[in-house]
């Protein structure tokens, strides 16, 4: 049983991670070498 | 072409599992199941909290400004007719699992709920789950992952990849480059373990129908084992020429095929009460379906949460593991349209086709269990994948109705062995539009050997349970890459 606690303790920990890591990229401001980056690629398509 | 590490990897990775699969079929069956039931217990509700939030992203992306923003330039027009299009998004997303699964799922839905409660209520539960399974959620990860290809292909220029969104938004750089890589190599390895369940089953029900067909009583593996080379040899010449109309034909073909017993059935059949039902659970799928999609049957016993896990927690990873070859398919043929025309198109016409289907086949079923005493609850625990045409055989011109239902499963699964084969060639060399023959048939032999495996397990729980394992991590891949789009978005002037 302890087992079972500690596999599922971790996998949650896991996508607990996993969706803080989605709410920092989705407010995380883009640097602006990123910025010009993504324009550029707009222009030339 | 053997110069490309991610190829490589995939071809190895998967064609061992295939060779795990040919030496013991029964511990890898046993692996994926032990395997998919902890992943289950504990990340069930983040899977259903993640499908659910995508039906919403869905619904405020169609009703929202974003929704006039072309999948393309602003002067691109849809290149298929709007019958052909949505023809061949459902072909793809669905196909065999409909003729398959038409009267089975429901009637395994009632045969567990009908020890929680009466036979009527129960009927109509299990005609909901069912819809529940193939409606909204089903179709929302698809339009999601379809949406994000064709937006970053069409609309920003990038290489239809997974991981070509991931790169688009957040850089060149080393986290991207390599969360990307392993996007790619999950969604290579989702999509071919997918499609060898898809091989498997369509081989089952084909197997089934030529039983009825010729009078043979559990032929066992022998004629599965003919079916599938004939199988495999027919999708072989596909693979070797430019599908684009082709498989525009075949999926049509298979499609016209399934409207037409659709419609047989229903005339054929009691008509007032699947009428009766159809309309029934309309109103029941479109009350329920939103608070459903948050139900993790949390406080229920063991039976309930067990049933849970194999039919709902399975369907949703099972259109997951669909998801990057099915989103790329339909990315493919939707460019031109906006995206509310696109979600709408893709969330609404094949629900609505689903409850229809579901309706049909389902009440016929239960107009057999519940009406007229029909030994069909029989049938389905002795031998599910007859269940089907077990119902043809109660309606006139029954040997017709099954030739025509064995060769709609045929077609529907050489157009997704073939439609899948080209992906994963395309995904394997950089995501290139028109990938070299040698590698398509490569990609086609691997997933005729994955199909082989689950074949060889001879059992339907074991090929969902080696889908699920194979499918699970791709629900992050689909979140990762839904930020991505949501970032895009904000950019865009509306």
């Amino acid at each position: 049983m302890p087992i079972n606690n500690l596999i599922d303790t971790l996998l949650n920990i896991w996508v607990f991670a996993f969706i803080g890591f989605l709410v920092w990229l989705y407010f995380k401001k883009e640097s602006d070498g990123n910025k010009a980056e993504n324009q550029k690629s707009d222009r030339e398509s | 072409m053997f110069k490309n590490p991610l190829l490589l990897i995939a071809l190895t990775l998967t064609g061992l599992v295939a060779l795990w699969g040919i030496v013991d079929t029964a511990g890898l069956a046993r692996f994926s199941s032990s395997m998919t039931g902890v992943m289950f217990t504990s990340r069930g509700w983040f899977i259903m909290l993640a499908v659910s939030l995508l039906v919403i992203l869905c619904i405020w992306l169609a009703i929202s400004p974003y929704g006039k923003i072309k999948l393309g330039q602003d002067d691109d027009e849809p290149e298929f007719s709007t019958i052909s299009w949505l023809s061949m998004l459902f072909a793809a997303g669905m196909g065999v699992g409909l003729l398959f699964w038409g009267t089975a799922e429901p009637l395994s839905h009632f045969n567990v709920i009908r020890d929680y409660t009466d036979n009527f209520q129960a009927a109509e539960h299990a005609l909901f789950i069912t819809n529940f399974h193939w409606g909204l959620h089903a179709w929302a990860i698809y339009a999601v992952t379809g949406l994000v290809m064709a937006y970053f292909s069409f609309r920003k220029g990038c290489p239809t990849l997974v991981s070509a969104p991931i790169k688009a938004v957040f850089g060149q750089r080393n986290w991207t480059r390599a969360v990307g890589w392993l996007s790619d190599l999950l969604a290579i390895y989702a999509i071919a373990i997918g499609i060898g369940g898809s091989i498997a089953m369509g081989v089952f029900q084909i197997q089934s129908g030529v039983e009825s067909l010729l009078g043979l009583q559990n032929s066992g593996l022998w004629l599965a084992a003919v079916i599938f080379a004939v199988l495999c040899l027919s999708y072989i010449l596909p693979l070797m020429v430019d599908l684009s109309k082709g498989m525009a034909t075949l999926s049509n073909t298979a499609m016209a095929i399934a409207g037409a017993l659709l419609i047989f059935v229903l005339l054929a059949g009691p008509t007032y009460y699947i009428m009766s039902a159809i309309t029934g659970s309309i109103g029941d799928y479109f009350a329920r379906v939103i608070p459903h999609g948050f139900q993790t049957y949390t406080f229920f016993d063991e039976g309930v949460t067990s049933w849970f896990q194999s039919w709902t927690l399975t369907f949703m990873v099972w259109w997951l593991a669909w998801a990057p070859f099915v989103g790329v398919f339909i990315a493919r043929i939707s460019r031109g349209r906006t995206i509310r025309e696109y979600l709408l198109g893709v969330m609404l016409v094949p629900t609505f086709f689903s409850i229809f289907w579901f309706g049909v086949f389902g009440s016929v079923g239960f107009f057999g269990v519940l009406k007229i005493d029909a030994p069909i609850m029989e049938v389905l625990k002795s031998n599910i994948n007859d269940t089907t045409f077990f119902v043809l055989r109660q309606l006139p011109l029954s040997t017709l109705t099954i030739v025509a239902t064995v060769l709609a499963a045929f077609l529907f699964v050489v157009t997704s062995v073939v439609s899948a084969s080209f992906v994963l060639s395309m995904f394997a060399v950089g995501g290139d539009l028109n990938p070299p023959t040698r590698m398509k048939l490569i990609w086609g032999a691997i997933l005729g050997a994955l199909g082989l495996v689950m074949i060889l397990s001879n059992s339907i729980d074991a090929v969902k349970s080696i889908i699920g394992l194979a499918a699970l991590p791709f629900v992050f891949i689909v979140l990762l890459i839904t930020v991505c789009l949501l970032k895009a978005l904000k950019s865009e002037e509306v």
